[in-house]
């Protein structure tokens, strides 16, 4: 009997998990948005400048902080934010402003002023990128863009050209 | 005794059960065929799209990635071989999907915007680390558009000290998108882990105009989503409505994604 009565307090903590797996509380009414204010923000900023993501390490000093070699050895590696890159062979490296990258990529924003100091490193090879359900964008043509001063990261993607035809075992 | 013994372990069971599965959960979700826990609402001539997310935990350490987002896309446009786009969200990957197993960790969030252009590039632009004191926050996405063929994107930190609004913008890009979109993708077969994180006070630009028009061009207003939209739950990644926009003085509902077990 005592031995029986030791299980109760287990199927009581087991009976209490179960209610917090499975009951429902109610839900507090939801506040109205302020549409206005927050597409006035958008407009009007501040806006913080994008940092990138950490990817080569600086070994110079001064800007840039690392060799080309340095870029398309990264580059090659195939490591390369919500995509896959195979068989990437880096054949282009050069140090540009802000302005020289942005017309490389049919005017695409870099997020970054004008005079900006960057790398962009152009690459042949099978790149496959994310996007919404439906889509499976593949390119036989890829890029990636570097900060020159923290050889972090900040854009990569597929150039326009001759399309990828779609390998499902990619 | 033996009662109580049996019935304590058909209680147990399944809980440390669930703990084991759940904790090594694989999926197919390989590219090509990524799969959502998402929302949609297909709305002609869509111009925009604003929602508050939860600012919450993910990683994934296998061979993918996790992300929370949100899309207007442009579907059967043969200018972006099928569908053009722009997204902004926070993703959680391993830098390499089948790659090299390279050195990202998988545990670090970034905050980004991408698109997909008529003609032209796949661009993701990487706004930067998910700061620690985001956790446990929430942040407001937003894409507007901005004119003919220019997409404002923001991330906007909601009551977080020190915290600046993200922003970008999508050039050149004239799509004409019939869809708003909202939830959580994963790419690769094993590895994710997603908390629950609430998306609230959806709202969409583009269903009703102000009355105003400049130069001939009618103006929209963004309005609380009032339908709930066509949801896709590939279980993984989770994604449901806590409450339904329908639903009375739902303000946009609480739609929740989570991931991966």
């Amino acid at each position: 009997m005592n031995r029986a009565k030791a299980f109760i307090p287990l199927v009581v903590v087991t009976f209490a998990a179960s209610c917090m797996v499975s009951c429902k509380h109610a839900e507090p009414p939801q506040p109205a948005p302020n549409y206005d204010e927050l597409t006035q923000r958008a407009e009007q900023g501040p806006h913080a400048l994008p940092t990138g993501r950490a990817a080569i390490k600086p070994t110079l000093s001064g800007v840039p902080s690392f060799s080309l070699d340095a870029a398309r050895a990264y580059a090659e590696s195939g490591r390369i934010p919500i995509g896959v890159a195979r068989n990437v062979h880096a054949t282009d490296a050069k140090f540009l402003t802000s302005t020289e990258v942005s017309k490389r990529l049919d005017g695409a924003t870099t997020g970054l002023p004008d005079d900006a100091q960057l790398c962009f490193v152009e690459m042949q090879g099978d790149f496959t990128f994310a996007g919404p359900s439906g889509s499976d964008p593949h390119f036989t043509r890829g890029f990636e863009v570097f900060d020159a001063k923290s050889g972090n990261l900040l854009l990569s993607g597929g150039l326009p050209g001759e399309q990828a035809p779609h390998d499902p075992a990619r | 005794m033996k009662v109580l013994c049996r019935i304590t372990f058909l209680l147990v069971f399944p809980i440390v059960f669930m703990v084991l599965v759940g904790c090594n959960t694989t999926y197919k979700c390989p590219n090509g065929a990524h799969c959502y826990g998402e929302v949609k609402f297909p709305t002609a001539g869509v111009q925009g799209m604003i929602t508050t997310v939860d600012v919450d935990h993910m990683t994934d350490t296998g061979d993918g990635f996790v992300d929370n987002e949100m899309w207007i896309v442009d579907r059967g446009n043969a200018a972006c071989g099928g569908t053009c786009w722009v997204e902004t969200g926070y993703v959680a990957d391993n830098n390499a999907i089948i790659g090299d197993g390279g050195s990202a960790s998988g545990i670090d969030l970034h905050f980004f915007w991408a698109d997909s252009r008529p003609n032209s590039t796949f661009i993701y632009h990487d706004f930067g680390l998910v700061p620690d004191n985001y956790f446990g926050h929430k942040v407001n996405f937003l894409i507007l558009k901005k004119s003919t063929n220019t997409w404002t994107v923001n991330i906007q930190p909601v009551s977080i000290a020190g915290a600046a609004t993200l922003a970008g913008t999508s050039t050149n890009n004239a799509m004409t998108p019939q869809s708003a979109e909202m939830g959580q993708e994963l790419a690769g077969t094993k590895g994710a882990s997603a908390n629950p994180v609430n998306y609230t006070g959806t709202g969409i630009k583009g269903s009703r105009p102000t009355g105003i028009t400049v130069t001939g061009v009618p103006i929209f207003q963004v309005v609380t989503v009032s339908t709930d939209g066509n949801v896709t739950n590939a279980n993984p990644p989770t994604g449901a409505w806590i409450i339904a926009p329908s639903a009375a003085n739902a303000n946009g509902g609480k739609f929740q994604t989570h991931c991966c077990s």
